[in-house]
């Protein structure tokens, strides 16, 4: 019996983030525009984008966003001969040197002298570097910008392997049954008992970090969900009356799969397919995150987050901003996945 | 329908608000440092390793150079009057509190003498101890367990005379030349897994003079040898207790040590914690802390935080990390000449099968090649890629390893090479290879070393961008690295390393690590410089290899093996607790934890709490 | 169901077969193993000994006999970097894990359960809004992100709890927080949408007709039947923990079992590798045959399936 979202009987005005929500979930207008967005960002990356994403300008290392202005980063005594260490004192001369390349000032404006304090200036922002730059100079803005491509490519190809490998595996098992059913279901059910990031990581660490090798160990530890779900429909599917009939008639097993039980469920298949879309992106940035993902340079989400992670406190931005978006693409992706849900197939609810 | 568009962003912009606010108050540290963010000098005034002191290593006047291992008795270390006599010192305090230290990794945390292979192997700092040890202050040889010791026949002969006080923890007797023995036979073995294996297998034997003196005869001179059994460089060479050892056998020995530092252990939770408590009246020192505990955590970024949040006093930490302590306000300890870091450009050794003659910078006509290998160098601002790569704490001022300024072996003419793109394209079209070639460069972050993806990341940019090369990132593993450099399978492949100080004179480390008929090739693999590297190995006069020194580089100079970029420091994070802490010069690794809070006195004085 | 129960069981026996095969072969065709173990100055003749003591000369059928063998009676080998006992490496750390596992449950369970039953009867009310929006966003959070933040937010700016390791009681927290709040979202939906179910069941409506009070009907009637699902999926979520383990591990230093495999596979410790990940999977299919054996107690239906 299918679920069905009722309208509550009354809601009170000042309820607005449930509307908002609802609103969300009833017209996923915000999902599909950030989908949209993000679909146009990953074909057209190379227009879009005001850098080369993998091309850095070491002298535009940890450059902030175009908002925060310029600062004093150090303060270091300015002291006559040679400086004792690189922390705490400079050189007359190499300060000299500082302040001619516009690195540094005198605090409080006055002359160069052993006994002053010599501050170190970073430079603010600018709208060359809108979301600031990175370690290595590379503008964040287009490295968040190329890191759409491999979430998505990872995703949507990882889940055509898997939705396929499944949903034959799925249509095999539900519609033959018997011995088939029985090793085939096994089989899934081995599969989903392995620990999936776990065996990812071991995997991708030993056959050296690339785009395909990830796409290839996702789709092949996936499939099972979908077999698993298949199957299901399809015996759902096989003792309903227009099926039994087909069978009576004498269509092959082939051919009822393909002509009456696929198109049946080509709306739940839709419906995981879209939820699995978060969990991908997910995992691909765990991947990157631990090193064994996407390889340097590439701009993938997860290894930016893992590079800006020890910059927390000077650069805050190269970190943050790769998140947002990992966040922001799963959280369109999730609601758009429940909406489609409530929409085509409402028994799916609870997954 | 009740939804509205800007109602419908509310929760987005709440989300977003709130990550932004997280991080921004990063971002608010960042611009507003508080008073503690000007770091201050790590060391009291009393006992000052002046950074100064440190930078270039020792006293420059050759003759002054015990350390060197003299040729001579007059170079001899005299026994200290005081202290063959002396009884252990008395304490001035008494140990109180805990010392936490954080490090990224054990190495393989095994205790038996010869198992452990690495430089990262630190734990053992702080319960074994060496023949000899390092000034903090001036770098040279001093006795640790041997109060006495001299070098004969032209580095033919060693011997070591031992302190009396030295015990075994836990009742174990005295520290004895059987125990030297055992331990220096145990570093020979075949299956000794010890850096300086090769060094300890050219003993030809060992004679017994008596409980406290042990002569060890070298089949071959070996000059040096003082500065391979030292606590003062990231090696291993300690001394073991040769009875304990035999008792309980070497399973147990393995994992419940019996060593003779200040501080013994007490659990060891392998691969997460190692605790240790003061010795009481200890021969050499009473540690300030009464416990000292190092923890393992392999994250860079949690370990700081673990420093800032107060939860332990030192990490190890790389010099990618200095500007995040500034901006945290944490103290930094900085230890110059750490390493030199450079680029090897693999394939160049045409004695070796694997020698590639299609590789440009490798090719059959040596003038060509030198030209490629000269543009790549030309190409890279080396002073870029110390303040992006090296967080700013290293010199570009190095054109070879260990050739710092000030160094009598370092002749002006061996000046840096500089940055000039213009040049560097036109060499290389001199050479038939304008707009470079497609080849792939190592990312391997060796331990202490993890600022290395990020030199080889801004070197492969430059040479991208200045002149053209296409240029694949290979990240891997040291341990997976460790077969190609066994094999020598890398030609054609830029591989960024950075070597460790384990001695003044260049020469020490690349004898190691670079010899031609050695077992690992990290930098230059040429007949002429490994002759030179055997013949710096059996003259003991100082001033001669001086000279040779001066000729090896000379050679290296002209050829270019491998592209130098600069001197980085070692450094250290310090919470509040640590006052003053006397680390050996250029050793980046932890060491001399002991040491934390104490004015350091050479063995054999009295230490005592500084304040 | 004592046929159900033997038949998962053979099942999951299967499953740790298939894994442990896996974990044989994975370590086999990434190239010569000896290589990656033996030191980096040693000698052909060392490296030989290495293949002899690690059995690596004898043909792999021989091998894998012998490695399943000494798997079955825990003999998981001997570390190659410490040269400890991997078995007893493992149980230094299996409990650190399962402890951060139940945390994390625990707290998916404290939180998310009382919120979701509050959602979902008092469906339309700004909790539920606030409530729905906080599992949606959990969803979408990376963990290790949220990790990150965590660690900047409550060790390093407000200095209130540790940042990684495990030193005191309250290290935990950080840890389990970021792994249970993507699940504390998903047991509030679950709950929520379980418990309207129920809600709406016909025995529910019979019981609201019969006059009984509201707060009797939620509690003694709804609530009961709701957390079925809850229960069962509880056990799911523990094996999603043990899934995240890796990654929370490593960002928060925790000495677990995730963090142990994580680092043998950086030093290419195979034995530890192996030991590691076939232990780890066995508390998994473990924990997915209670699942299973649940659902049976459950839902007769899926014990005839």
């Amino acid at each position: 019996m299918a679920v069905v979202v009722l309208e509550p009987p009354q809601r009170r005005p000042a309820d607005w983030i449930g509307l908002a929500f609802r609103g969300l979930r009833q017209l996923p207008l915000l999902p599909s525009i950030i989908l949209a967005i993000l679909l146009i960002t990953a074909i057209f990356a190379d227009i879009i984008a005001p850098h080369p994403p993998t091309r850095g300008d070491l002298q535009q290392s940890l450059r902030p966003p175009v908002w925060i202005g310029e600062s004093v980063s150090e303060t270091r005594t300015v002291v006559a001969g040679r400086a004792a260490d690189f922390l705490t004192q400079i050189s007359v001369a190499e300060a000299q040197k500082e302040i001619e390349d516009g690195d540094a000032r005198v605090a409080g404006g006055g002359e160069l002298a052993p006994g002053a304090e010599l501050e170190f200036l970073r430079q603010g922002g600018s709208w060359e570097y809108i979301l600031g730059a990175d370690l290595q100079g590379r503008d964040v803005l287009s490295r968040v910008i190329h890191g759409t491509r491999p979430s998505l490519i990872v995703s949507i190809i990882a889940i055509l392997v898997a939705g396929s490998i499944g949903t034959t595996i799925g249509l095999i098992a539900g519609f033959r049954g018997g011995l088939a059913d029985a090793i085939l279901m096994r089989l899934t059910d081995i599969v989903l008992s392995i620990p999936l990031i776990l065996i990812a990581v071991v995997i991708a660490a030993i056959t050296e970090p690339s785009l395909q090798n990830i796409i290839i160990i996702i789709g092949l530890l996936l499939w099972p969900r979908f077999a698993r779900q298949v199957r299901g429909e399809t015996l759902a599917l096989k003792s309903q009356d227009f099926v039994a009939r087909a069978v009576v008639a004498g269509s092959s097993g082939l051919r009822i799969s393909l002509k009456h039980v696929l198109p049946n469920i080509v709306p739940s298949l839709l419906v995981i397919s879209t939820l699995q879309v978060g969990y991908v992106i997910l995992l691909e940035g765990s991947l990157s995150f631990l090193g064994v993902g996407v390889p340097p340079p590439q701009p993938a989400w997860g290894l930016m987050i893992a590079e800006g992670r020890g910059l927390l406190q000077t650069a805050w931005w190269t970190a943050l901003f790769p998140g947002i978006a990992m966040a922001l693409t799963v959280l369109a992706v999730n609601l758009f996945g429940d909406w489609l849900r409530d929409k085509l197939d409402p028994r799916l609810r609870q997954i | 329908m009740r939804f509205t568009g800007v109602k419908a962003l509310i929760p987005l912009l709440l989300a977003l608000a709130l990550a932004l606010v997280a991080a921004c108050g990063g971002a608010a540290a960042t611009s507003a440092p508080a008073p503690t963010t000007a770091p201050q000098p790590t060391a009291a005034p009393t006992q000052a390793p002046a950074p100064q002191a440190t930078a270039t290593a020792m006293p420059s006047a050759p003759t002054s150079a015990p350390a060197a291992g003299g040729s001579t008795p007059a170079a001899t270390a005299r026994p200290q009057p005081t202290a063959t006599a002396a009884p252990a010192p008395a304490a001035s305090h008494t140990p109180t509190g805990e010392l936490r230290v954080a490090m990224a990794t054990f190495g393989n945390e095994r205790w038996l003498p010869g198992a452990s292979a690495g430089a990262e192997a630190t734990a053992f700092h702080s319960i074994l101890e060496n023949l000899l040890t390092r000034n903090p202050e001036t770098g040279d040889n001093i006795g640790e367990l041997a109060e006495f010791w001299e070098i004969r026949d032209g580095g033919l002969t060693w011997e070591f005379r031992l302190r009396e006080g030295p015990q075994w923890h836990n009742g174990n007797g005295p520290v004895t030349a059987d125990d030297v023995q055992f331990s220096f036979e145990r570093y020979a073995a075949e299956n000794s897994s010890n850096a300086r294996a090769g060094v300890f297998r050219k003993i030809g034997g060992y004679r017994i003079v008596d409980s406290q003196t042990i002569i060890v005869d070298f089949n071959e001179p070996e000059i040096l040898f003082g500065g391979d059994l030292n606590s003062g460089i990231p090696g291993t060479q300690y001394i073991y207790p040769k009875n304990y050892i035999e008792q309980v056998g070497d399973e147990t020995a393995d994992v419940e040590p019996v060593a003779s530092g200040p501080y013994r252990l007490v659990n060891h939770d392998r691969g997460v914690r190692i605790d240790f408590e003061a010795v009481p009246g200890h021969w050499k020192l009473t540690p300030a802390f009464a416990n000292m505990s190092f923890l393992k955590t392999v994250e860079n970024s949690t370990r700081v935080a673990q420093l800032r949040a107060g939860s332990v006093d030192i990490i190890g930490i790389g010099v990618d990390f200095a500007n995040e302590l500034k901006a945290g306000g944490v103290q930094i300890k900085s230890v110059p000449g750490f390493a030199t870091v450079g680029i090897t450009l693999g394939g160049q050794w045409a004695t070796k099968e694997t020698y590639d003659p299609s590789v440009p910078w490798a090719q059959p006509d040596a003038e060509k090649a030198l030209k490629v290998r000269q543009a790549l160098a030309l190409a890279i601002d080396k002073e870029a890629v110390v303040d992006v790569a090296l967080g700013g704490l290293g010199r570009a001022n190095v054109s070879l390893p260990f050739y710092f300024q000030g160094e009598p072996w370092t002749l002006p003419e061996f000046e840096p090479i500089g940055y000039d793109p213009d040049e560097a394209r036109r060499l290389l079209a001199e050479a038939g290879h304008e707009g470079c070639w497609e080849f792939t460069i190592n990312l391997v972050p060796w331990p202490g070393r993890a600022f290395l993806p990020a030199v080889g990341e801004a070197v492969a940019t430059q040479w991208e961008a200045n002149l053209g090369c296409r240029i694949t990132r290979r990240p891997l593993d040291r341990a997976v690295f460790a077969t190609d450099f066994r094999e020598r399978t890398y030609p054609g492949v830029a591989v960024p390393y950075a070597m460790p100080f384990v001695g003044r004179e260049p020469w020490q480390l690349l004898r190691l690590n670079s010899h031609i008929d050695g077992p690992v090739m990290l930098a230059y693999e040429d007949r002429t410089f490994s002759d030179y590297l055997d013949e710096l190995g059996a003259t003991a006069d100082f001033d001669r290899r001086v000279i040779l020194m001066q000729e090896m580089g000379r050679h290296m100079y002209s050829q270019l093996p491998r592209i130098e970029l600069a001197e980085v420091f070692g450094i250290f994070g310090i919470g509040e607790n640590v006052k003053t802490w006397a680390t050996a010069p250029g050793n980046g690794f932890i060491h001399n934890t002991a040491y934390v809070n104490l004015n350091w006195a050479p063995p054999g004085q009295p230490v005592t709490l500084a304040e | 169901m004592t046929r159900y129960i033997a038949l998962r069981f053979l099942q999951a026996i299967i499953s740790l077969l298939v894994v442990m095969t896996i974990v044989f072969m994975l370590s086999r065709l990434s190239g010569d193993p000896v290589q990656l173990l033996a030191d980096i100055s040693a000698s052909e003749e060392q490296m030989e000994a290495i293949r002899r003591d690690l059995g690596l000369d004898r043909p792999l059928a021989v091998q894998w006999v012998n490695y399943v063998r000494d798997m079955l009676v825990f003999d998981l080998g001997e570390s190659v970097t410490s040269r400890q006992p991997v078995r007893e490496l493992i149980w230094q750390r299996l409990p650190n894990t399962l402890q951060l596992g139940f945390a994390a449950m625990a707290i998916s369970i404290f939180i998310g359960l009382p919120i979701g039953i509050y959602a979902a009867v008092h469906r339309g009310s700004r909790l539920d809004g606030v409530a729905r929006l906080f599992a949606v966003l959990g969803q979408s959070m990376p963990s290790f992100w949220l990790g990150v933040l965590l660690i900047l937010i409550f060790a390093v700016i407000l200095g209130v709890l540790p940042p990684g390791g495990k030193e005191s009681p309250t290290s935990i927290i950080l840890p389990a927080f970021s792994m249970g709040y993507l699940t504390t979202a998903a047991i509030m939906r679950l709950t929520r949408s379980s418990m309207l179910d129920v809600l709406n069941a016909e025995y529910i409506k019979l019981a609201r007709i019969k006059g009984l009070s509201e707060t009797k009907v939620i509690w003694k009637h709804a609530l009961k039947n709701s957390l079925i699902p809850v229960i069962t999926f509880s056990v799911v979520l523990f094996t999603l923990f043990l899934g995240a383990a890796v990654v929370t591990e490593t960002v928060f230093s925790w000495p677990g079992l995730g963090s142990l495999i994580l680092d043998g596979v950086r030093t290419r410790d195979y034995p530890l590798i192996q030991g590691g990940v076939v232990v780890f999977s066995a508390i998994y299919i473990l924990a997915n045959l209670l699942v299973d054996i649940l659902y049976g107690y459950l839902d007769p239906r899926i014990r005839l399936a």
